[in-house]
């Protein structure tokens, strides 16, 4: 029996390709944004329909926390040729990662290879550029830096530590891996000249609508259930099925997934929990919560399911809050402020927060996977630069 | 003799005749036709000039310079199209027609609306030559704004005090247009500082490369320039760079300046406050 196509690989940055949306799909999303675009700006009314949505204990059932094992063994795998040669090409391999990446790939690789992690600086030390934290370069064992992101703070002081890091990293003579966000890799790209100082990165392919309907498969065929059945709401059509594999390849509602999520796993599965809806009466969800039973999700069609919407002008302060927190991955409000010409941080703050943009976790805030589609548009629209993938 | 006179009364028969029928009999005009038209166009060029503007805002960033650049062009169109349709209701088209038409009409038009026609004819030539556009940012005489909307006549500008001045195309003959960004979306924006000489100029020089590389507002695509001048009264700095929108050009200004002057006193160098540096022209 052939043994399956791994879900993911490593592949040369210049080559990821976001998935493409159904034509249908496309021309309904382009004309519901110019729609939306010469409405007044009030608020939506929501159409009343009969589903709920989905509790945490269903969603944990059958769409719980992927395990990020997979892709990091993936990464071992790409990497293992590399770290086995004594005199390689280049000492450095670049590892750039989608954005809102939560999970720590590149962190739980390196711990379960037992490699040094350089600890990451803090703000006062990037902004001195105290070179004291630059990791040692000599060394026995393979040095992982897992955010290069945390290494710079966009601020008039806040470049001179990275460059330094970079400069040191040129002439590194042992095995280092460097992960890095895909808005900051651009951008320090630009400023820091990254991309000549480091090699050609590689980054995870884009999950297309296969690869997702094989992925939610496996997230779902965990579930103690029997049968689960993934059905659109708006048609009755079967997106995937716990028993039935074959059905997992790919429909129009996962290549619209794969399109809005711009391939990123981790901003799909968001989408894919917060679409599911449960069937309008108590005993439904009961009968969901039961385990050994056959039961169905229903899935809401993406436009319908109340994801974060950006209601600011392309001028809005807001624009450049979720810019500077792409950018550094999370932010404390007082380093936000250092990082923003002189606006109010604090009010665009809380409107995201509310909106469901941005979301706070230890005094820092960061970009919610679910909100990174319409915050990317929202960016594109309004003219900023952009992010390398 | 006789068949002299008979030819020449027979050629002004025809002359006349020929003038009797350069403008159509009153009773063939289609006034109603020709009120239409002339409706028809007002009304489509009013829709143009309000929908264009209400769409640029609303479109994506990179179509905007593009909507509002094809006001100008269309109510030339139209304006055309009216006057074909409209003069042939009122005159009997023949070459001989068109001359007298044509000859009477400048020489009126000459006299009486000197300026009127020329800042018209300036109007159709700004349309093809495309000196200034809507959306652009430029800077005729004293005035420094972004063009709001082109007319037959003159076009407005939008100052960054919010005051709009009305310029006729007639400038277009015998003044300079300064146009900053000539249809891109972004412009370069130059601070300046004035220094006294003694200080580290190679550290200060990157200091402010930083300032402008870590501005919210850079557009990345485009290259960042410090330019250093030594003058007699001290070194002048400029910072070049481009925001990603033209709108945004006096806030990244604001911003580099404001985050320029920290980075030079952190280094120690000390601005020049004698009034020599205020109207120097920096080449």
């Amino acid at each position: 029996m052939d043994k399956p196509e791994p879900l993911s690989a490593f592949k040369p940055l210049s080559e990821y390709k976001v998935p493409n949306a159904p034509a249908r799909e496309t021309v309904r999303r382009k004309f519901v944004r110019f729609w939306r675009a010469f409405r007044p700006t009030e608020a939506e009314e929501s159409r009343p329909d009969d589903l709920k949505t989905a509790g945490d204990e269903i969603l944990d059932e059958v769409a719980a926390r992927p395990d990020v094992g997979p892709l990091v063994d993936i990464l071992q795998s790409n990497l293992t040729e590399w770290l086995g040669t004594t005199q390689p090409k280049r000492w450095v391999t670049t590892i750039v990662l989608p954005p809102c990446e939560e999970f720590g790939i590149v962190e739980k690789w390196a711990e379960q290879n037992g490699f040094e992690v350089a600890p990451e600086p803090t703000a006062e030390e990037i902004l001195r550029a105290d070179l004291r934290c630059l990791p040692e370069m000599k060394g026995d064992r393979p040095l992982v830096i897992p955010r290069l992101e945390r290494w710079v703070l966009r601020h008039h002081h806040g470049l001179q530590l990275v460059r330094e890091l970079l400069m040191r990293l040129d002439s590194i003579e042992r095995h280092c891996v460097v992960g890095c966000n895909s808005w900051a890799w651009l951008w320090l790209s630009e400023v820091a000249d990254a991309s000549a100082r480091l090699p050609a990165p590689l980054t995870p392919a884009a999950f297309d609508g296969e690869r997702l309907g094989r992925w939610f498969h496996e997230l779902a065929d965990r579930s103690e259930k029997n049968d689960v059945v993934f059905r659109r709401s708006d048609n009755g059509q079967r997106i995937l099925s716990k028993t039935d594999a074959a059905t997992a390849s790919a429909n129009d509602y996962l290549k619209s997934l794969a399109a809005v999520s711009r391939g990123i796993p981790w901003v799909a599965w968001q989408l894919w929990r917060q679409s599911m809806r449960t069937g309008p009466d108590d005993a439904s969800e009961a009968k969901l919560a039961e385990k050994n039973s056959r039961s169905c999700i229903w899935m809401k069609p993406l436009a319908d399911v109340g994801l974060p919407k950006f209601s600011g002008n392309s001028h809005s302060v807001a624009l450049f809050v979720l810019q500077a927190l792409l950018l550094h991955g999370r932010l404390s409000l007082d380093l936000l402020r250092k990082v923003l010409p002189s606006l109010d941080a604090f009010a665009a703050l809380h409107r995201l927060e509310e909106e469901g943009f941005v979301v706070r976790e230890e005094g820092e805030y960061r970009v919610r996977s679910a909100g990174y589609p319409a915050a990317r548009e929202s960016l594109l629209h309004a003219g900023f630069p952009l992010d390398a993938l | 003799m006789t068949m002299l006179l008979a030819i020449d009364a027979t050629t002004a028969g025809k002359g006349q005749q020929q003038a009797a029928k350069l403008l159509r009999n009153f009773q063939d005009i289609s006034f109603l036709e020709i009120l239409s038209v002339v409706a028809a166009t007002w009304l489509l060029i009013l829709l143009i000039e309000r929908i264009a503007p209400f769409l640029a805002e609303r479109g994506p960033s990179r179509a905007r310079l593009f909507i509002l650049g094809v006001v100008p062009v269309l109510r030339l169109l139209l304006l055309a199209v009216s006057i074909c349709w409209i003069l042939p209701l009122i005159f009997n088209f023949t070459t001989q027609n068109f001359l007298v038409i044509f000859g009477a009409a400048s020489v009126a038009l000459g006299f009486a609306f000197k300026d009127l026609v020329s800042s018209v004819v300036a109007g159709v030539v700004a349309v093809w030559e495309r000196p200034y556009r809507p959306g652009d940012w430029v800077k005729v005489n004293d005035a420094y704004g972004e063009v709001c909307s082109v007319g037959s006549r003159s076009f407005r500008l939008r100052t960054a005090d919010d005051t709009i001045v009305t310029v006729p195309h007639l400038k277009l003959w015998d003044t300079n247009i300064y146009n900053s960004n000539d249809g891109n979306l972004t412009l370069m924006c130059v601070a300046d500082f004035y220094l006294e000489p003694a200080h580290d100029a190679a550290r200060v020089r990157l200091a402010l490369r930083d300032v402008a590389l870590t501005s919210a507002f850079l557009q990345l695509a485009r290259p960042v320039f410090v330019i250093v001048h030594e003058k007699p009264w001290g070194t002048h700095y400029r910072l070049k760079g481009y925001p990603f929108d033209a709108r945004d050009q006096f806030q990244f200004l604001s911003d580099l300046t404001v985050r320029g002057k920290e980075v030079i006193a952190a280094l120690g160098a000390v601005e020049v406050t004698a009034p020599v540096a205020v109207g120097e022209n920096p080449g």
